[in-house]
């Protein structure tokens, strides 16, 4: 008998651990547009925003020990999520909006996952990780502390940190990517308008610069190391105050063959530069354009060697 | 059965009533046997007790354990002094370049929009009700960035001072500047939705 108390306040004890660990669980709706501009808070833990082909806003969860949910407004126009401050635990909310919604989401601390919503998203975090996906009218995310992933096709990407990484792929009409000390990877095929501003991030770009497309690339100490397909057709200027260039260029139509970059740089005091044009001259080259202060720059522009 | 009062009670005469009031008077209190002796014993050992040599030993008992007080407030504080000193000496210092501004740039409207950001950024940041909702890692981040971005302005202006015609300097100069400027009017904006 008493192993068997002992078993029962063992379960009590569990199941209550559980239950605080887990957080409160919420669930609330509202009415909602199909094109509503809607905002969402969340200040710690979680929140996953999904796009679905309802007129509502769902949002469930479990909720830390101190938040609470709000939410309200008109159909046009919603703001909701959780607020006050967590004592115990970390919310983890997932909230479904109509799919073509225009959406805002800020978040302290929290976690931000945004898919399947195709409308235009505003994504602003001081210390989350955001991460978005799917295919969109437009991207703006901001995070001071956390990073930034974006896999999506859209026409038009702004997206800026602070210290964290900076990820960005898929098909992209237009870009301006910043941050001061975090790495900026962008991987797209094509790519458009896409410029990239870092005081001492690196740089890694991969992938075709759309003939009507442009890359502009601006660092102070960060490396700048560039990736494109062999058959790229582009007008280089690549400019280094106080560092090196390096790479190689694979010959292309009605073009000898070039291989190494050495040959075409220039050197003025400790300024290393390179202006060349990649590709048959009479097709149109994007122009890639690098300035840095004391980075490295590496193109590479050949195939693959088996 | 009829009332008896006293106004027409038998008269009991003078002595009962006489006795009565003797009676009715406080009884004399005396003291204790042997109280006084007590009461001088007492008196002589606390006399005994504030002889001259024992008030030295609890007059020196008494400055050392202030003496101890004393110094042990003096090391707390110490070592509350010595851990600002070193948070301070830590902590980024953003506008450690900015007496090294040169005449140009005391002039560009730019520089002044950033050294005024910053000013509003520290303000903004030692508020303890505005900055009560900030994340310590949003902070930091901006504070080192600062820091970050500061030690290249210093490092461009060594090269400006080399070779006051280096253009991609003067450009790197610019961008810095701006970057600081977006940096702060961006993570203020942010952090005041919170």
């Amino acid at each position: 008998m008493p192993r068997a108390g002992l078993l029962v306040a063992i379960s009590l004890w569990h199941g209550a651990t559980t239950a605080h660990a887990q957080g409160r669980a919420v669930s609330r709706g509202w009415r909602a547009a199909v094109t509503a501009a809607i905002k969402v808070h969340a200040p710690t833990g979680s929140v996953i925003v999904e796009g679905w082909d309802r007129d509502s806003v769902d949002l469930t969860g479990a909720l830390a020990e101190g938040e609470t949910v709000f939410g309200g407004g008109s159909a046009a126009g919603l703001k909701l999520g959780a607020e006050g401050t967590a004592v115990r635990g970390a919310s983890r909310l997932v909230i479904h909006v109509p799919w073509r919604a225009r959406l805002t989401v800020r978040s302290g601390a929290a976690e931000v996952e945004i898919r399947g919503v195709t409308g235009t998203v505003d994504i602003g975090a001081a210390a989350g990780n955001v991460m978005v996906s799917g295919e969109l009218e437009s991207v703006i995310a901001e995070s001071i502390s956390g990073t930034i992933r974006i896999a999506a096709t859209t026409r038009s990407v702004r997206a800026r940190t602070t210290r964290g990484t900076l990820d960005v792929a898929g098909q992209i009409a237009e870009a301006q990517l910043s941050s001061v000390g975090g790495e900026i990877h962008v991987s797209g095929q094509p790519l458009g308008r896409l410029r990239i501003e870092t005081i001492d991030g690196g740089v890694h770009v991969a992938g075709r610069v759309a003939a009507s497309g442009s890359l502009d690339i601006e660092t102070f100490g960060g490396a700048v190391r560039i990736e494109l397909p062999a058959d790229q057709q582009a007008t280089l200027d690549l400019r280094t105050s106080s560092a090196e260039i390096t790479g190689h260029v694979d010959a292309s139509a009605g073009r000898s063959a070039i291989p190494n970059i050495q040959s075409l740089i220039t050197r003025t005091g400790s300024v290393v530069s390179l202006v060349h044009t990649l590709g048959a001259p009479t097709r149109a080259a994007p122009p890639i354009t690098v300035r840095t202060f004391r980075g490295r720059i590496t193109i590479e522009a050949q195939r693959q060697r088996r | 059965m009829m009332r008896t009062d006293d106004r027409f009670s038998d008269d009991v005469g003078p002595d009962a009533a006489l006795q009565r009031a003797l009676d009715a008077l406080p009884t004399e209190r005396t003291l204790p046997a042997q109280s006084w002796e007590k009461l001088q014993d007492a008196m002589h050992a606390n006399a005994e007790s504030l002889a001259p040599s024992d008030a030295r030993a609890t007059v020196l008992r008494l400055r050392a354990a202030r003496g101890f007080t004393i110094a042990t407030l003096a090391a707390v504080l110490g070592v509350v002094v010595l851990d600002r000193h070193a948070a301070l000496r830590d902590a980024p210092q953003p506008l450690s370049a900015t007496p090294l501004l040169g005449a140009a740039e005391r002039q560009d409207p730019r520089v002044l929009a950033v050294l005024d950001g910053m000013q509003t950024w520290q303000r903004a940041a030692n508020d303890p009700v505005r900055a009560a909702r900030w994340p310590v890692a949003a902070r930091a981040a901006i504070d080192a960035s600062l820091s970050a971005t500061e030690r290249a302005l210093t490092e461009v202006r060594g090269t400006l001072a080399r070779n006051p015609d280096d253009a991609v300097a003067r450009a790197a100069l610019t961008a810095i500047r701006e970057q600081q400027l977006v940096l702060l009017q961006r993570a203020m904006a942010l952090l005041d939705e919170l």
